[in-house]
């Protein structure tokens, strides 16, 4: 520490070039941090769980081409074919797929005639369709064969048992969630006994604020397009694919409206978060390289400016070590000042952002690595120009003028 | 003296080539950054139709439950769509300018002469002759359809320059025909490239991607009773008579967007007027049983409500804003470097009898080649960045990541300004050295 | 033509107060040769830096061809030192980026002449210090006393009314310095008052007027050429 004093003197002296460089750490720490938080932030998002079998779920939007009056015994002959199909764990019809941007959406309430309690997706299909799409069954049952129906259009509205997610059980019910079951709930003002819950299956919404509360009912819909949903074995889902396309363009008016794998539907659904947190893992790189460069230039140029001091250090028996210690303290010094002032404009970003487009403020423990990672960075940085500083023979003192 | 301000930057930069680079390279890192940011936002968020973004409305009409407000909001607002019916009777009214009723379909789309197997599932948008005049479309071949198609549901299209060049290689389609679905449709046009961004008129979820390919008139749809019940988002308060298009048709179900151009901004109290009037006589007839709430909306207001402008695009501005600043400062430190360097030669041309002010002009012309040579260079990494954003941002439109002149105009003078900006501390810190002591160091 | 009245400097720091040139009177008619000697820390460069106007003297009064110069600005002391004063340093400075001729051009460049003028003087001053046919080469491609040959040039480029030499010939062998101090002396004899800074009693000699500074103060040491030979 003995270096301390002649470190601040120095400083002083060239104040306007230290001055740069803490406003340029501070800046970085700025950005960093807020940057890393928003790419965090993004791929948590990414990351949820939908519930499903996402390696081996796909499906098949398509029309049923027949008259309305025989497109029940269609479906059923649908279905059966596509069960039978080698490799297919489990075929289902369903009113809708998570994450496809179009789906239908329910107003949910524990008392009936009143104001809805919350809103929730809704699914509709086979007694199959909680198995076809691979959600965990964690209370309750699934659907009885007796209990199966089918209509035309709005499932909902004829349906009379559900099975719920247990996201939605627990926003009606808190901690009781799993007394939800044998309740009634009142789905569009229409009563419903719950019969099981399942653990997580998202809305057809992405971005939807209650995008994990699900309604599954035993109601098939045979109107317009139809969705088969397949999950499959384990790797043999291009495989059921053509087969299942083959076997549906054998009926004459067939119209297949999209076939797509879940992980292309999750993809899709989170593209945007996906294109920013790449963007902002970018800007994070571009950053640190910046930064990185600009405290080594400056650290060099800072060295060869004080070569005869360093000349006369060495000549008066400060060792290398010494001097690299010398610069490296020097260094240390100033990102210190530079993380100060950069946690100070960090939280004021942080907070600006959160006012100004709904974001979470930057967690303490975020501050707390970024310091570390900045310090780091800086120390890095000046090594190699420290070390080459160390390296200089101390008769340069009495040769630069 | 331009001139040899000029010759003398010039010798200088080549003198001092390697920190000059460095410097110019900072800039430009920094100046594309901030200008990829700033134009993917500036595209996203711009007025889509600035001539006539005061005239050009949404009509909301407040048709929902008497039992209760549409989506139980506190503060009542209507419906972002409204009924076929109503959409047919203010067509009718003929109150407006133009009318254009945003409705659609998908069917699968291919020639006559092709088979079942070409054809593709291709989205329609069912619309008015006005929508191309109201959005100001340009045309490649032809051009919309008549009034009398409007009114009669003639099997007409228009159809895009894409799908124009996948259907008939980029030929003149006009008068050659198309299978939609059973339909045969005749086209009459071939829109060019349209670049009309936010793409405001529909639904806001859509609003960054492109335009659909095959327009069709609105009364076309209605009268064949073409639906796709999971393209376009409905909302229903009473249940349509029974289950046929034609019940839905004329149900209370909205899901019409409807658009109108008024031929001055004056014109919208009395459209307004007009509006509430014509509620009121539905409200007679038994229709339309709670407070008359309805509004007319310019096009970024809707967007606005919609929360269309992801909030991304913004803080990545932001950031790229403090990025720059960053940059500026790193390029600030390279230049003060390249002049400590100069302290002799300021002191000699004082000596001889430069005033400081010639100095300043000296080295700000450098330092603005640094910041011009920066810009430059930036503004090639900016296309380079708009080229990987358009790979990357797979859900945007790519029309999204294009720079029009004026922008790249800016990105080179924000360049040029901000680097003087910068590098006028280390300019003057320069120039105020005490001539007489550099002079005997030396 | 150069008139010096009560003319003093004092530097203050934060704590000390040092007088580097006590007050003196002093007066240069056109076309003397002055040579101020004296032991290094005396005090010539100070009084070498505010004749040149590159420093402000701390009191009293200053005429500089008729002109007040303590009352001037920086700018116009800039245009006063471009037109009035050329000055020869011990080390050249020249550009090492600029060739000779851009060199020599360098304070008409802060003139309103035009380009042929500038060629015309630019060449006179070369032929002048006998570097005529050099144009094109670069300070790195001379010898100390061609260099310092060159400075003289830049320094007559402007047509000053005097010439201020800060040890001209320190950096250079005796005989390059032999030459130097031929040319400074033709030129003096052509009409150029000079005013020279050295530490060389010997070359002091060869100037028409010597003037001591020692301590900061300033004593007239002779007023005619003595006859040393």
């Amino acid at each position: 520490m003995k270096d301390l004093l002649p470190i601040l003197k120095s400083l002083k002296s060239n104040y306007a070039a230290a001055l740069l460089f803490i406003l340029q750490v501070a800046i970085t720490f700025t950005i960093l941090v807020n940057a890393i938080f928003l790419a965090f932030e993004k791929r948590a998002v990414i990351a949820r769980a939908s519930g499903l079998d996402e390696q081996n779920v796909f499906y098949v939007a398509t029309n049923l081409p027949v008259e309305d009056a025989e497109k029940e015994v269609k479906l059923e002959q649908d279905l059966s074919k596509l069960n039978a199909i080698h490799g297919v764990e489990s075929a289902s019809v369903s009113t809708g797929i998570p994450l496809t941007g179009w789906g239908r959406l329910v107003e949910v309430a524990i008392n009936p005639d009143t104001k809805y309690d919350t809103f929730s997706g809704y699914y509709g299909g086979d007694t199959k369709l909680i198995d076809s799409f691979g959600v965990l069954l964690i209370a309750g049952r699934t659907f009885l064969k007796e209990e199966e129906s089918t209509t035309r259009v709005d499932g909902y509205k004829v349906a009379s048992e559900a099975v719920v997610t247990k996201a939605l059980a627990e926003s009606l019910f808190d901690q009781n969630w799993p007394g939800i079951v044998g309740k009634t709930l009142y789905i569009n003002n229409k009563p419903q006994r719950v019969v099981g819950v399942v653990d997580i299956l998202q809305s057809a919404w992405p971005s939807w604020v209650v995008v994990e509360h699900g309604v599954i009912s035993a109601v098939k819909e045979t109107d317009g397009i139809v969705n088969f949903v397949i999950r499959t074995r384990p790797g043999s889902q291009a495989d059921v694919m053509d087969q299942t396309l083959s076997y549906l363009m054998e009926t004459y008016g067939r119209k297949i409206d999209q076939v797509e794998t879940f992980l292309d539907v999750k993809n899709r659904a989170y593209s945007a978060e996906n294109a920013a947190s790449k963007t902002l893992f970018g800007v994070i790189f571009g950053l640190l390289l910046v930064t990185t460069l600009g405290i080594y230039g400056q650290s060099r140029y800072g060295i060869v400016k004080r070569f005869k001091l360093i000349g006369l250090r060495r000549a008066m028996g400060a060792s290398k070590g010494e001097i690299v210690r010398y610069f490296m303290l020097e260094n240390m010094l100033l990102t210190c000042f530079g993380i100060v002032l950069g946690v100070i404009a960090a939280v004021v970003l942080s907070v600006t952002f959160s006012n100004v487009f709904e974001l979470g403020t930057v967690p303490v423990s975020y501050m707390v690595y970024g310091s570390l990672c900045t310090l780091f960075l800086g120390q890095a940085a000046v090594l190699y120009p420290a070390y080459r500083a160390a390296q200089l023979p101390p008769a340069v003192a009495t040769r630069i003028v | 003296m331009i001139v040899y301000y000029i010759k003398l930057a010039c010798l200088s930069l080549w003198q001092t080539r390697s920190l000059s680079l460095l410097a110019i390279l900072v800039i430009a890192v920094g100046i594309s950054a901030t200008m990829t940011t700033y134009t993917i936002n500036y595209m996203m968020t711009k007025d889509p139709l600035p001539s006539k973004s005061d005239r050009v409305f949404l009509v909301r009409l407040n048709n929902w439950s008497p039992e209760a407000a549409y989506r139980n909001r506190v503060k009542e607002q209507p419906p972002t769509y409204i009924s076929v019916q109503d959409t047919v009777n203010l067509i009718q009214q003929n109150k407006a300018l133009g009318h254009v009723p945003i409705a659609g379909f998908k069917d699968m789309l291919k020639l006559p002469e092709q088979g079942a197997i070409d054809a593709k599932m291709t989205f329609v948008r069912a619309t008015s002759k006005d929508f191309f005049s109201t959005f100001e479309v340009p045309f490649l071949y032809g051009s919309g359809w008549p009034q009398t198609s409007d009114q009669s549901g003639e099997l007409v299209a228009v159809i895009s320059k894409k799908m124009n060049q996948t259907l008939f290689a980029g030929e003149n389609s006009v008068g050659r025909s198309v299978m939609l679905g059973e339909h045969q449709f005749k086209v009459v046009g071939v829109l060019d490239d349209w670049f009309a961004l936010p793409r405001f008129y529909g639904d806001s979820m859509r609003a960054f991607k492109p335009p659909r390919d095959i327009f069709v008139p609105f009364q076309t749809q209605i009268n064949l009773e073409l639906w796709t019940s999971n393209l376009q988002s409905y909302e229903c308060w009473k249940e349509p008579e029974n289950t046929t298009v034609a019940a839905l048709w004329a149900s209370e179900c909205i899901w019409v967007f409807f658009w109108v151009e008024l031929s001055s901004r004056e014109q919208k109290s009395e459209y307004l007027a007009f509006l509430n009037a014509y509620v009121q006589e539905q409200q007679a007839l038994g229709r339309f049983q709670r407070p008359i709430v309805n509004e007319l909306q310019t096009g970024s207001e809707y967007m606005h409500e919609r929360r269309a402008y992801s909030s991304d695009s913004k803080i990545a501005v932001w950031l790229a804003g403090c990025f720059l600043v960053l940059c500026l400062l790193n390029a600030m430190s390279i230049i003060m470097t390249k002049f400590q360097g100069k302290a002799a030669e300021v002191a000699l041309r004082r000596a001889v009898g430069a005033s400081s002010f010639d100095l300043v002009q000296q080295y700000a012309l450098e330092t603005s080649i640094i910041g011009l040579l920066g810009g430059v260079l930036g503004l090639v990494m900016t296309h380079v960045c708009l080229y990987v954003s358009s790979q990357l941002y797979t859900h945007l439109s790519k029309d999204i990541m294009s720079m029009s002149v004026e922008l790249m105009l800016v990105t080179v003078i924000l360049s040029v300004v901000s680097s003087l900006l910068f590098g006028l501390f280390p300019i003057i810190r320069a120039i105020g050295v005490q001539p007489a002591k550099q002079l005997k160091s030396l | 033509m150069l008139r010096m009245r009560k003319l003093a400097k004092t530097y203050r720091t934060d704590t000390v107060e040092t007088q580097a040139l006590c007050p003196f009177d002093l007066e240069v008619q056109q076309g003397e040769f002055v040579a101020v000697v004296g032991p290094s820390g005396s005090g010539k460069t100070t009084f070498l830096n505010i004749t040149g106007l590159l420093e402000a003297a701390s009191e009293g009064e200053y005429w500089l061809d008729g002109a007040d110069v303590c009352s001037l600005n920086d700018k116009q002391k800039s245009r006063l030192r471009n037109e009035k004063i050329g000055f020869v340093f011990q080390s050249f400075n020249l550009i090492p980026e600029l060739n000779i001729y851009d060199n020599v051009e360098m304070p008409l460049r802060y003139r309103k002449l035009s380009t042929a003028e500038r060629k015309a003087r630019v060449e006179h001053a070369l032929e002048q210090v006998g570097m005529g046919s050099r144009h094109t080469h670069f300070p790195s491609q001379l010898s100390g006393g061609q260099q310092q040959r060159v400075a003289i040039a830049r320094a007559l480029a402007g047509s000053p009314a005097f010439l201020l030499a800060d040890e001209p010939t320190g950096n250079l062998d005796s005989t390059m310095a032999d030459g130097v101090m031929t040319l400074l002396k033709e030129i003096n004899e052509a009409g150029t008052t000079i005013i020279m800074v050295t530490h060389d009693l010997v070359q002091a000699t060869q100037a028409s007027r010597v003037i001591e500074v020692k301590d900061g103060v300033i004593n007239e040491v002779s007023r005619q050429t003595p006859a040393i030979a």
